[in-house]
């Protein structure tokens, strides 16, 4: 922890550019299709689509920070994971206010049938309040007051994680687990997924064996 | 309903040109917004002839569906295009068809019928009257048009082959070329394209193949040269260039019933009450207008093809 403090003066510039690049590009990206007038047709199926392809990039890259992290010499990579779960919330919150208040204007009768009957939107809503309950709990003051609670509480990550390549698997056209249809996005993801999980597994286990040996 | 339309000439219903020169198809489409801007402003008795039979100008003779509805823009029609043959994005396609041959084609008919047949594509297109059709596409994900397409009813050529009394349902086959169609790469779908009617939804009024849209010859990306509309099922039932029609006896495999069966079923009507578990099938967004509308049963043709599943639990067979 030391080692990361005294190094922060000195990276500070460069490694927020880096972030803030990374966080803004998938938004530039799609302001270029709409200057080039490329989604004129259905612009809200294609911005709903990609806030939500940005907010699962994202949001595995904050998940690959603290494997990163371990490697030695690359443990100031961990600032990174704050701002990049930010990045991926608000994506997530561009997805779903895009989703509730411009597709579906507001209308909770549509809504609520909606959600009664399709399986995908309960774990995108689960996946979405568990990183809007993260985002707020990011703020240092309250990071600070919840101590080692803190750290338990983002945990959840993981599961937000889960949920999330559930969604994706359900929403899109074909069968992610037979392998059939335009399924590379869930395969893509749950290949990230699974590896960011794997590492940090392998490690207990390898920490577990060590403290017996 | 069934709506006169004149003949095009034959110079439109087949410009080879079109298919072989990537440049002048590019011209042709630069004309395309000009073409609607002219087509707004000029009587129809005014409208230049185009000297270059690529300068496609949308002339459709109908302004709306039958609920006075607006037609879908042409150029959205031709540029945003459920065709995964080409590619997952919509507007790519338009781009990736371009120089898709649509000439020699040869359409087969086989299967259960007394006179197989095969036809090259320009008999086919002088076979039988074409006809405008203002139908409503309705996309299994939840977006529709109006389209005025240019075709003939199934039922005539069918009857033409002359079907066995023990065909009972109808398989259609798409053209099936990798290098041509790089979607077809993809190895998680089972290619090439395949889908399926019941016969009599097949011998249905409504049901037609369509060799044109607004007027002109089909376009690459909307299916050219020969594609099926059904426009009470949703949109992946229409097989776009399609190669073989086979008569069976039992239900074929369709491409989509064969790669997720839980959601897209045989029968694939328009049904605003059996749910799909993604997109809604409740609403629907119409391309071109800001808000979501109710999707109507049948797509709003239930009066003509209700009868064909009376009996039918809908929510099983969907």
């Amino acid at each position: 922890m030391a080692k990361v403090l005294t190094r922060k003066a000195v990276e500070r510039p460069a490694w927020l550019l880096w972030v803030h690049g990374l966080g803004v590009a998938p938004a530039v990206l799609f302001w270029i299709g709409v200057l080039r007038g490329m989604y004129w047709i259905n612009p809200l199926q294609t911005a709903i689509q990609r806030s939500g392809d940005a907010a699962i990039l994202l949001l595995l890259a904050s998940l690959t920070c603290t494997p990163l992290a371990w490697v030695r010499g690359l443990a100031w990579v961990v600032r990174w994971r704050r701002p990049l779960g930010l990045y991926a919330f608000a994506y997530a919150l561009v997805h779903v206010a895009l989703y509730v208040g411009v597709d579906y204007e507001l209308n909770w009768a549509w809504l609520g049938a909606e959600f009664r009957e399709k399986p995908y939107l309960w774990f995108g809503a689960g996946a979405f309040l568990i990183l809007s309950g993260l985002a707020v709990t990011s703020l240092q003051g309250i990071q600070r007051r919840l101590g080692r609670r803190w750290k338990a509480l983002h945990r959840l990550v993981y599961v937000a994680a889960l949920l999330v390549l559930v969604h994706l698997a359900l929403v899109v056209k074909g069968d992610a687990l037979r392998l059939r249809g335009e399924v590379w996005k869930p395969l893509l993801a749950g290949m990230g997924v699974g590896v960011l999980l794997g590492v940090r597994l392998l490690r207990r286990v390898r920490r577990g064996l060590s403290k017996h040996l | 309903m069934r709506f006169r339309y004149p003949l095009p000439r034959s110079s439109e219903i087949t410009p080879e040109a079109l298919y072989h020169s990537r440049r002048r198809f590019l011209q042709g489409a630069l004309s395309l917004s000009a073409g609607i801007a002219l087509a707004a402003c000029l009587p129809a008795s005014k409208r230049p002839v185009p000297e270059d039979e690529t300068a496609l100008a949308p002339q459709a003779t109908g302004r709306a569906d039958e609920y006075g509805d607006a037609l879908t823009p042409f150029e959205a029609v031709t540029h945003y295009n459920n065709y995964y043959e080409f590619s997952t994005d919509k507007q790519a396609v338009a781009q990736l068809a371009r120089d898709f041959r649509v000439r020699p084609w040869t359409v087969e008919i086989g299967g259960l019928v007394h006179s197989p047949q095969t036809f090259g594509i320009e008999d086919l297109l002088q076979a039988f009257p074409l006809e405008e059709r203002i139908y409503r596409l309705r996309c299994v994900e939840g977006w529709s048009m109006v389209i005025p397409w240019l075709g003939f009813p199934l039922r005539l050529l069918l009857e033409q082959a002359d079907p066995m009394g023990s065909a009972r349902f109808v398989r259609f086959v798409a053209l099936h070329d990798p290098q041509q169609m790089p979607g077809q790469k993809n190895p998680l779908f089972p290619w090439p394209y395949t889908e399926g009617l019941r016969l009599d939804e097949a011998l249905h009024d409504l049901t037609i193949l369509a060799v044109g849209l607004y007027g002109q010859v089909l376009l690459p990306q909307n299916g050219a040269p020969l594609r099926l509309v059904v426009p009470w099922k949703y949109g992946f039932k229409s097989i776009k260039a399609i190669v073989r029609i086979e008569l069976t006896e039992e239900q074929p495999a369709t491409l989509w019933s064969t790669v997720a069966p839980q959601e897209y079923g045989f029968y694939a009507n328009v049904n605003p009450a059996v749910s799909h578990p993604r997109w809604s099938q409740a609403t629907e967004r119409r391309i071109g207008e800001s808000g979501r509308r109710p999707t109507l049963p049948f797509n709003g043709y239930a009066e003509q093809v209700a009868t064909l599943y009376q009996g039918m639990d809908l929510s099983v067979y969907y």
